[in-house]
């Protein structure tokens, strides 16, 4: 009898996990292919308008992303193999970039690089305007050069120095060496970094909303045509032609990866712990100065959101005021909302991955590819698509509830990242020790809740953590969702901005962002202390 | 005596590759059976099916009698101890102990730390009980793995090259310590290894297998002095292979004796019922206690190279190149 129980509790989780995952992510993009005609498709692609928004996605995308990965390994080369200065202080700055919410980018945009920006105002006095195609390239470029950093820093750390060494051995120069081993070397990796940032500036919404202007892009649009209802079908057609090259751009960015990790394995990833020989004086002092304004640009745009809620009116009146934070109590609601969904959102997020990558690297239930293929396709879809997908499902089966649409789109968006974190962990837990555990007479759920998830705590804690983070900065795939008695603190910026309330938009974001970082703080403080106390 | 264990013309296999085919086996109530083949062999799959983790294609496996089909390994009650002990590193020593009784929840708390303290001073790991895994030595790690498999009372103990991941000098002592544990819990124990000397010195029984069938089976002694085959008389120890009047005889280094320090000697004088071989020493190989010579020698089969060891302090005066003349104290025919 408590045999066949148990064999029900796992079944019945699997198939919980599966249904989940069907109406939350297949249904509601189903949705979206099903509801345009063919008309739709006809008027979009014969309309000059969205030719142009088309090519201009295509332009924003090519050029952000090869600037991106230029700067993210031209600061990882740095960092890692050229022994800059202070290295260990630029290593961080990305990673700080990374968690910080992607409202705080596109307001600091306007208050560095606006009609009254500091740089471009204040500091050389011009009166021009960066909105537009240019403004959106140094916005997504600061935005997306530290995902691109993170991964070429951790393919150029596993490049072992012997190979280096023997290149230089041989008598070429350290340049040289840079430029035909070093970079070979990296080369997959690097093409993965450029396809998985090209798939993110795809989705991007953020920043061409902010700072786009009139340079139409996709992903913007799908929003656009939508607002007021002017029309779904084109709306849906824009979201299909753009998610898929996002899609293919994905799967080709998986390969990639795969190659790259493939090569380390037959090179043997071993690093020697060879002393490494210094770049020339020059090169280091040309790459120091890089990191240096690139890392200065990004502080300068946490300096800005904090001096501009302190400030009266931005480069006009410059008197320092509490009043923008005086304001904030309005605000309550959408701080809260922000937080609270946020948090249900990562704990759902979180628990779907783990379970996920359980059912398919753990058991041997049918239909695992699915589940696999399922659980990643929210990394390859734009956000504002999704969020598209779930107003049209909610209409479709006529369930009007903005915070459960909110709490799920925020809990699909960041799944995929969490299952990639999860699984890592995962693979490193020895499978006998799933096997003992079965032998002394434990289940698979009980493998589950006793061996994998304690042993794989702090995965599970940094997926929490970095979804909750996403979720609270996330516009795009929230933006459908809202309603009057659903406000979110994310969007609410987004409109303060639009407005000209820029204090306001500054202080709501330094607000936020402060108890983003809290969190994570106490995150890190909790793992700590845990860890500490697990050594003794 | 009752079997405890009967495997029953059991097949696995791994997509097109056979790993187990056709084998039966009995095992004797409270005996130590070991099964011993090189790597690759199907042991470990073998082992994998008689604790549940993989159900055999077709044959069945009785454990007291009853039919195991369909039932998984944590319904088995079979004891597991793996090659790298698979402790649960975040659990205490104790913890690790208590695992599968607090799975079973059948104690209440106070017998719990009782039966834990017991089997840790029968295993002599009771001053460990608050420490973690990785703060224990090899030998310390795996008694508290059979410790752990040992509180549930299984009917069998499976264990999978539990001393591979020794050094040699520790290896010989946990040996030693495994044996006596065994033989004071009488516990029916099937040990999986690919190391001879580990299975002739623990096991009552040693089953030999090759590529997924059971060559054979029997006490060490039997395996060791009557092989049935060259493969099994090869693998569980060095063995040197002769004809003789159209017969295949095996004979082990050790069993050679010096008859003659030359090789003067008429082949047509020999009884038929004795070995008398004679020839050159062409390499020597000091061992310690033994020494171990390769003789090139010539008989009416023809010529061959014998290996014999002898005692390294009765052997002192031999020499490569020098005649010798072997006489075989024993021989076995295959």
């Amino acid at each position: 009898m408590g045999k066949i129980n148990k064999i029900k509790q796992i079944h019945f989780l699997y198939a919980a996990v599966i249904l989940i995952l069907t109406v939350c992510i297949v249904f509601p993009l189903l949705c979206v292919l099903a509801s345009p005609g063919p008309k739709d498709f006809v008027s979009v692609f014969s309309s000059s308008v969205w030719q142009g928004a088309m090519l201009n996605t295509l332009l924003e995308c090519v050029s952000s992303t090869t600037l991106s990965v230029i700067v993210g390994y031209l600061f990882a080369y740095a960092v890692v193999k050229a022994d800059i200065p202070f290295k260990k202080i630029f290593s961080f700055i990305p990673i700080l970039h990374l968690m910080t919410p992607p409202f705080v980018g596109g307001l600091s945009f306007i208050l560095l690089f606006g009609r009254q920006g500091f740089f471009t105002r204040t500091l050389l006095g011009l009166d021009v305007s960066l909105y537009g195609f240019r403004g959106l390239l140094i916005a997504q470029v600061l935005c997306f050069f530290p995902i691109a950093y993170l991964i070429c820093a951790q393919v150029l750390k596993r490049v072992p120095p012997s190979l280096e060494q023997a290149a230089r051995a041989m008598g070429a120069s350290k340049a040289r060496i840079a430029f035909t081993v070093t970079l070979p070397l990296c080369i997959n990796g690097i093409i993965s970094a450029a396809l998985f940032i090209a798939v993110s500036v795809l989705s991007d919404f953020g920043n061409p909303m902010i700072v786009g202007g009139r340079f139409r892009v996709l992903a913007v649009e799908i929003y656009t045509q939508l607002t007021g209802w002017i029309s779904a079908g084109t709306s849906c057609v824009l979201g299909i032609v753009l998610v898929l090259p996002s899609v293919l751009l994905f799967m080709a960015q998986h390969k990639f990866m795969k190659r790259q990790n493939e090569k380390f394995a037959t090179l043997g990833s071993k690093v020697s712990p060879l002393p490494e020989k210094k770049s020339s004086a020059i090169t280091r002092i040309l790459l120091f100065i890089f990191c240096l304004l690139i890392s200065l640009l990004i502080l300068a745009q946490f300096a800005a959101i904090i001096i501009g809620s302190l400030q009266k009116l931005w480069g006009i009146n410059t008197q320092l005021t509490a009043d923008h934070f005086k304001t904030i109590g309005k605000f309550g609601r959408e701080l809260a909302n922000s937080l609270i969904f946020a948090f249900i959102a990562a704990i759902f997020s979180t628990l779907l991955a783990s379970l996920s990558v359980f059912f398919v690297t753990r058991t041997n239930l049918p239909c695992k590819k699915y589940v696999d293929i399922c659980i990643q396709i929210p990394a390859a879809v734009p956000g504002s698509l999704f969020g598209l997908a779930l107003s049209l499902s909610s209409n479709f089966l006529h369930v009007h509830a903005s915070s459960l649409m909110i709490v799920i789109a925020m809990t699909v968006a960041f799944m995929p990242f969490s299952y990639r974190i999860i699984s890592t962990v995962f693979s490193q837990i020895k499978s006998s020790l799933d096997d003992a555990s079965r032998s002394l007479g434990a289940n698979k759920i009980q493998v589950l809740g006793t061996i994998l998830l304690p042993l794989s705590r702090g995965g599970i804690f940094s997926s929490f953590i970095y979804d909750f983070v996403r979720g609270v900065g996330t516009i795009s795939s929230v933006i459908f969702l809202i309603s009057f008695k659903t406000p979110l603190a994310s969007i609410k910026i987004l409109n303060l901005a639009e407005q000209g309330e820029w204090g306001k938009a500054a202080a709501l974001a330094t607000i936020l962002t402060s108890l983003t970082f809290a969190v994570l703080v106490a995150g890190k403080v909790i793992m700590f202390i845990r860890k500490k106390r697990n050594v003794k | 005596m009752k079997a405890k264990l009967e495997l029953k013309n059991i097949s696995f296999s791994f997509g097109n590759t056979p790993a187990v085919s056709d084998f039966s086996l009995k095992v004797e109530e409270g005996s130590f059976t070991t099964l011993l083949g090189p790597s690759g062999c199907g042991k470990t799959t073998l082992l994998r099916l008689i604790s549940g983790l993989l159900q055999p294609q077709s044959g069945e496996i009785f454990i007291d009698g009853v039919n195991q089909a369909g039932i998984e390994i944590n319904r088995r009650k079979v004891g597991m101890v793996f090659q790298d002990y698979a402790l649960f590193p975040h659990l205490s020593v104790a913890q690790n102990i208590a695992y599968g009784l607090k799975i079973q929840k059948t104690q209440p708390k106070e017998e719990l730390n009782q039966i834990i303290e017991e089997a840790a001073q029968s295993l002599g790991i009771e001053s460990l009980l608050s420490r973690y895994p990785s703060e224990l030595s090899g030998g310390q790690q795996q008694r508290v793995a059979l410790a752990r498999s040992l509180v549930l009372e299984p009917k069998l103990l499976l264990m999978d090259e539990p001393l591979s991941s020794l050094d040699t000098k520790l290896r010989t002592k946990v040996r030693e310590e495994l044996k006596e544990i065994q033989q004071r819990l009488k516990i029916t124990t099937i040990y999986v290894t690919h190391d001879q000397e580990e299975a002739l010195s623990l096991s009552t029984k040693i089953a030999v297998i090759n590529q997924g069938k059971l060559l054979q089976e029997g006490s060490p002694k039997q395996i060791y002095f009557e092989p049935k085959t060259a493969f099994v008389a090869d693998f569980v120890g060095k063995a040197n292979f002769i004809k003789k009047d159209g017969k295949n005889l095996m004979i082990r280094p050790e069993w050679f004796k010096i008859a003659h320090n030359s090789s003067r000697f008429e082949q047509s004088l020999v009884p038929a019922d004795k070995i008398l071989l004679g020839g050159t020493i062409l390499s020597e190989e000091f061992l310690g206690s033994k020494t171990r010579f390769v003789v090139q020698t010539s008989n009416t089969d023809g010529k061959e190279a014998v290996t014999a060891d002898f005692d390294t302090i009765f052997c002192s005066e031999l020499r490569i190149g020098s005649r010798i003349l072997l006489e075989a104290a024993k021989f076995w025919e295959l």
